[in-house]
């Protein structure tokens, strides 16, 4: 879709682990943690859209909120631009929430009830002194209209609007202080579908308009598909496959991604039977040994998966992948962890 | 020869806000068969819930069913007492609703809410009724039905919440289940796997199934037929092949287009139906759809479209439906 840019947001190694206890007194004695994200890698170019897809529980919400900053990461690296941001202190951190927003999931949650869509928008246009009084609400209305609302929305509540509404108010206060990067938590999940299409349309038109960058967060295959330009596939806090979107629909490799497509109901009553990938995702705080999805996994080699966790390689068409089905050189000649 | 379950006609169903009248359903005839799956598509506050609710007699205040007929293997629902309607609840129709969390009981554990259908519709001992949940348990998937059994739901997953919701809804065979939108809020792959029950219970206990949704992917996988119903109207109906190949009215075309498929070639931009989901609050006369239409003319505006047989077996409501198939 867009030309290479370089790359705009790196991350290598990102562990967020979660204590499965309440307070400290629990935590104390219950040291078990839910493991959410375990070792993420991955790179977007400038202008580019990364769809982040899995079941419930893969972690791909946490990776959104720890690239926003919105949780600390308990280990790994995320570079922005070239900035590492857990470097940043609070102030320079502020200058940062300014270029890269988030829309949210449920539009009815995530907006406070009690203000209009106006002191809504608003808002972060105030926090980061984007605008002095005079040119507050010439800079508002901008960014309604850019979200596709108009004028008048600005004095009603988010009860007085419908779901679609609901969630351009979402993307106006995400654009209203000129982000570049925005990440999209299942921006449309909670939309009909005839609001749906709209939603995705906008979204598509505004990264031409203003270049921006996009993680879109997503379980619905149909809809990453549509507005991704590379598609990464997670499972367990980890990241099974990445790759192209042409590539990783036409040839995917690893079994999940294959059985994740299987899955996708086709609307076409002719169409033949999906194929059911059974068992469910396993706890975060216990997870399998060896690969992660060998519980699940339809292909897979006995006891090397069972014990051995697979590394990421690289294939020839840019995939990267980590399953024992493509080893990695390096891989093949260490010693299985965990064998007696 | 298959047997008529199910026959509503003619159903008016509305409800008396502060703001004024919601016409949820609003003449609307259907009817179901055994081992036949029946979907009905609509998007929020089309009232394809509303039209379940009213078959089961559970509308509440300030709802009412104001005029219909609702037969239930030729017997009349609407003229029966709160307590026969009883009877047939849970025994003759069961009923799965959208959230599982908040369907079941959490004080209660999955095998006693599971035993409480049970007392209430047979005359099963108590051991009988423990051992009855256990095999349903297991009858719809669930690991170590016997330990599980004792599970409060917040130790179940969703997709095991709502395979227990099953299980309890064909506790007492019942010869039609109305499942509404049962997989929404879960993933695909546990979506796949409980369309795969659902289907499995059909050829074994032949009911009829209701299936109501918002996801025409969904319904192309498992049904036979589909009604569309749009702003408490039924604006299609059709066998599910004809209908996914040839849409008639321009609401079921446009919905179908703005689906993005795993199929499409380009990352071109979706089709979409401009405008909103009207208020059901003071609907306008003519047909509901007409601001959202791109064949909508002059007369649209006024003339209420009726629901037509158009073909063998296939209906819609759409004054220019002729004019816009040739096209």
């Amino acid at each position: 879709m867009s030309e290479k840019n370089g790359a705009l947001l790196d991350i290598s190694g990102l562990v967020k682990h979660f204590p499965v206890g309440g307070d400290w007194f629990t935590q104390m004695f219950d040291r078990r943690k839910v493991k959410a994200v375990e070792g993420v890698d991955f790179s977007i170019d400038s202008g580019t859209t990364l769809g982040l897809v899995g079941e419930s529980g893969s972690g791909k919400t946490t990776t959104g909120r720890l690239i926003a900053q919105l949780t600390r990461p308990t280990s790994g690296r995320i570079r922005y631009d070239g900035i590492d941001l857990g470097s940043l202190r609070a102030q320079e951190l502020r200058g940062m929430r300014k270029r890269i927003q988030m829309i949210f999931q449920d539009p009815s949650s995530s907006l406070n009830r009690r203000k209009t869509a106006g002191q809504i928008v608003s808002e972060p246009i105030r926090i980061h002194h984007l605008a002095d009084r005079k040119n507050l609400e010439e800079r508002l209305v901008t960014a309604m209209e850019h979200a596709g609302l108009s004028r008048r929305f600005l004095n009603r509540y988010p009860h007085e609007m419908s779901g679609g509404q609901r969630q351009r108010v979402g993307i106006a206060r995400a654009l209203a202080v000129d982000p570049e990067f925005v990440i999209c938590d299942e921006p449309v999940t909670a939309l009909d579908v005839s609001i749906q299409a709209q939603i995705l349309n906008l979204m598509m038109d505004l990264q031409d308009e203003f270049g921006l960058t996009y993680l879109f967060i997503a379980h619905d295959l149909s809809v990453v598909r549509h507005v991704s330009d590379r598609v990464a596939v997670m499972y367990l806090g980890r990241i099974v496959e990445i790759a192209q979107f042409q590539t990783l629909f036409a040839h995917p490799k690893h079994p999940y991604t294959k059985a994740l497509l299987a899955a996708v109901p086709k609307p076409d009553p002719t169409a033949p039977k999906r194929k059911v990938l059974h068992g469910e995702v396993p706890s975060p705080i216990h997870p399998p040994s060896g690969c992660s999805f060998h519980p699940r996994c339809p292909e897979t080699l006995g006891s090397l998966c069972r014990e051995q966790e697979p590394r990421a390689t690289v294939c020839e068409d840019a995939t990267r992948v980590c399953c024992h089905r493509f080893p990695a050189d390096s891989a093949t000649t260490r010693s299985p962890k965990g064998v007696p | 020869m298959s047997v008529r379950l199910l026959e509503i006609e003619n159903l008016v169903t509305h409800f008396h806000t502060e703001d004024g009248v919601v016409k949820a359903v609003d003449g609307n005839s259907l009817y179901v068969d055994d081992r036949e799956t029946l979907g009905i598509v609509g998007e929020s506050g089309s009232g394809k819930t509303v039209t379940a609710l009213s078959a089961m007699r559970l509308i509440q205040n300030p709802g009412r069913i104001k005029s219909g007929s609702i037969r239930f293997r030729g017997k009349e629902l609407l003229t029966k007492t709160e307590k026969e309607m009883r009877v047939i609840r849970g025994k003759s129709i069961a009923m799965v609703f959208q959230d599982s969390l908040s369907s079941l009981n959490p004080t209660l554990t999955i095998g006693r809410q599971i035993g409480r259908v049970l007392k209430a519709h047979t005359d099963l001992s108590k051991r009988e009724i423990r051992d009855r949940s256990v095999s349903l348990l297991e009858c719809v998937g669930i690991p170590e039905p016997q330990k599980r059994a004792t599970n409060y739901p917040h130790e179940f997953s969703g997709g095991m919440r709502q395979r227990a919701l099953i299980a309890m809804a064909i506790s007492c065979d019942p010869a039609l289940l109305i499942l509404d939108e049962p997989t929404t809020a879960l993933d695909v792959t546990i979506e796949a796997q409980v369309f795969e029950l659902v289907d499995e219970l059909m050829s074994q206990y032949g009911m009829g199934t209701v299936l109501i949704t918002h996801d025409l992917a969904v319904v192309a996988n498992v049904c036979q037929r589909v009604i569309i119903m749009y702003a408490g109207r039924i604006v299609e109906q059709a066998h599910a092949g004809p209908l996914y190949k040839r849409p008639l009215h321009p609401y079921t075309r446009g919905l179908l287009q703005s689906i993005p498929r795993l199929s499409d070639e380009l990352q071109e931009r979706l089709f979409s139906i401009p405008g909103e989901v009207p208020d059901l609050i003071g609907l306008p006369a003519g047909c509901h759809f007409a601001p959202r239409c791109g064949y909508a003319e002059e007369r649209c505006w006024h003339v209420d479209p009726p629901l037509e047989e158009v073909a063998a077996d296939r209906f819609a409501a759409c004054l220019r439906v002729s004019e816009i198939d040739d096209v």
